[in-house]
């Protein structure tokens, strides 16, 4: 028995919990099925209807919206921070618990919080004289402030950005000061470069934490509204499988989630590898 | 706390002076002083007669090369040269040309597109070396670049820079921890001591007129011998002796109440030999040891507790105060 034995509990559950769920899943997808009644096979019926469904439409665009916008905030936010906050201090240590704190809240109480600060009637925000009103009436408002409350839960990210920034060496940052080297000229050559597979690494994670967190978020913040503009891909399918008790067609979709998500984090990776310098010699 | 005190120090223009002492000295932060990484509480740094104790370690003219070298370990031997260039606003083929000159120099035109996982420790450190020195700095500082090598490449290691230092006749600030290095990188070898100078002057001025016991043992290997100047004549004033193995001759006698041989081990075609002994000094017994190199491979069959005599011509004691060692 080689070291692999030791995977079978985690392939135990990878195969009850993702392989048989899935499998099911794909085979659903060809049926009409209520949950209740017995599975009736329809063939590629539900397929040729997704791709008509103009709600199940606009749940893909939203999803999409929300990542392109929060996933950039997330992990620029995170290494900036990262960067700002990597030399040890005593004030240093507060603001790092300040980063990371926001992604202790329960996301249920952070999206209150936030529901109550965007409040165009009784909030903060509005009772100090800001233009808030139509914010979460738009569904271009209401789309960004989902994003931006997704993005607020940067401190893993922060966290990850932080240990791969401390463990660069400080003598290479000696040498760069002694050749007078401008602090834009080593964010361009010497931090981003080397930092670029973390980054990488935490947008593709990111893109796959804000498709789930978009849920939460918004069921609270907006409850999906302005007339259904922040429902994303989790809450359309939790809707149509659960509250419409349209199963087999879910599943169809679900595919349809499957593949939005791999497009979504391949664009992620891809994104953050063309547009982080690389460091080499091109000038 | 403090990591230098009351020290002054002249580097002359195109020499190389090598700062010497044990770990925890000042060495490097006097080094660190000079290229302005760590700012002074209180004193000056002049280059060239400018002051630059409030300039910009960038605006200083000086180059670097780390104990671990610090590459970049991302970029390429020839990004590596160049990037201290680049910051500073060069045109892009004024850098290649010269890139490719230094790399020529040190023989690493063949790595070029190398980064510095890829290559060997020899290598990486000519490509410090070239970093520093494409840069055409008007002060040269040296942290123990050679300290990262194998031993047999750092005889290699030092006559490059010798002869890269004679090429461009930079001011050279040459860190150093290991005797033979120390005497023999420099035109000038300032020792230090708890953050003090001890001692300045060529090599062979420290090595035959050693200012202090404490000079006189950290220079040279085997170190030399300090013993209780009373154990010798014309030592009125003195509080101990030094004197350096070669210059202990040991010869067989028989008689006994001699200092006896404790051990004798080979050094090449020397031989190391210990003898000990001891004095009444009134009430109590002083023990004492001496080591003295030996031109005789016989002398490794001498046995222990053979009787020897001691003899150490005048001319090699040095009397030192009593300064601590």
């Amino acid at each position: 028995m080689g070291p692999a034995f030791l995977a079978v509990p985690y392939m135990f559950g990878l195969v009850a919990l993702v392989g048989v769920p899935l499998v099911g899943t794909a085979v659903l997808a060809f049926t009409d099925y209520s949950g209740i009644s017995a599975p009736q096979w329809v063939g590629a019926a539900n397929l040729r209807a997704i791709s008509n469904d103009d709600s199940l439409g606009r749940a893909v665009l939203t999803t999409v919206v929300v990542v392109a916008v929060a996933v950039p905030l997330r992990v620029a936010g995170a290494t900036a921070l990262a960067l700002l906050l990597h030399r040890p201090g005593r004030s240093v240590t507060a603001a790092r618990a300040a980063a990371f704190l926001p992604t202790v809240v329960p996301d249920v109480a952070l999206a209150l919080v936030w529901a109550w600060l965007l409040n165009p009637l009784s909030g903060p925000l509005a009772l100090a004289g800001l233009p808030i009103g139509g914010v979460l009436t738009d569904p271009v408002g209401a789309r960004l402030a989902v994003a931006v409350l997704v993005a607020f839960q940067l401190g893993e990210g922060f966290v990850i950005a932080l240990a791969w920034r401390t463990s660069l060496g400080r003598t290479p940052y000696e040498a760069a000061t002694l050749a007078g080297a401008s602090p834009g000229f080593v964010l361009r050559r010497l931090t981003l470069p080397q930092m670029r597979p973390a980054l990488a690494a935490l947008a593709v994670r990111d893109a796959v934490v804000v498709l789930h967190a978009t849920f939460v978020a918004a069921l609270l913040l907006t409850r999906g509204g302005p007339s259904r503009a922040t429902v994303g891909l989790p809450q359309w399918l939790y809707e149509t499988e659960f509250a419409y008790l349209r199963v087999g067609y879910a599943s169809a979709a679900s595919l349809t989630v499957l593949v939005v998500t791999g497009a979504l984090t391949a664009a992620a990776w891809w994104s953050v590898r063309r547009n982080l310098p690389g460091g080499a010699a091109s000038s | 706390m403090r990591a230098l005190a009351g020290l002054s120090l002249e580097v002359r223009a195109g020499e190389i002076l090598v700062l010497a002492g044990p770990s925890g000295c000042g060495k490097t932060s006097l080094l660190r002083a000079i290229a302005g990484l760590t700012p002074l509480d209180t004193g000056t740094v002049t280059i060239d007669g400018r002051d630059v104790t409030r300039i910009r370690p960038g605006d200083r003219g000086v180059a670097m090369v780390f104990q671990d070298l610090a590459l970049y370990p991302h970029l390429s031997a020839a990004d590596n040269i160049a990037f201290d260039l680049r910051a500073g606003g060069a045109p892009g083929h004024a850098i290649e040309r010269r890139v490719a000159e230094v790399a020529s120099d040190l023989r690493l035109s063949a790595f070029l597109h190398r980064r510095p996982e890829q290559l060997s420790g020899g290598e990486r450190q000519r490509v410090a070396l070239a970093r520093a020195l494409a840069r055409q700095p008007r002060v040269f500082l040296l942290d123990e670049p050679a300290a990262a090598l194998d031993v047999t490449l750092r005889a290699a290691a030092r006559e490059e820079i010798r002869s890269a230092q004679a090429r461009t006749g930079v001011t050279t600030v040459y860190v150093a921890h290991d005797p033979v290095e120390v005497l023999s990188m420099g035109h000038r070898v300032a020792l230090m001591r708890e953050g003090r100078i001890e001692q300045v002057g060529t090599p062979d001025e420290l090595y035959d007129a050693p200012a202090s016991a404490y000079v006189g043992r950290l220079l040279g290997d085997p170190p030399m011998n300090i013993i209780p100047a009373r154990l010798l004549p014309n030592s009125a004033g003195l509080a101990v002796t030094g004197v350096r193995p070669e210059h202990v001759c040991l010869d067989r006698v028989a008689e006994s109440g001699s200092p006896q041989v404790s051990s004798a081990e080979r050094r090449g075609r020397d031989v190391l030999v210990t003898a000990v002994w001891a004095d009444d000094v009134g009430a109590a017994v002083a023990s004492h040891r001496i080591t003295a190199l030996v031109r005789d491979a016989r002398a490794r069959d001498w046995p222990p507790g053979l009787p020897v005599a001691v003899r150490v011509a005048p001319a090699h004691a040095h009397g030192f105060g009593d300064e601590g060692l």
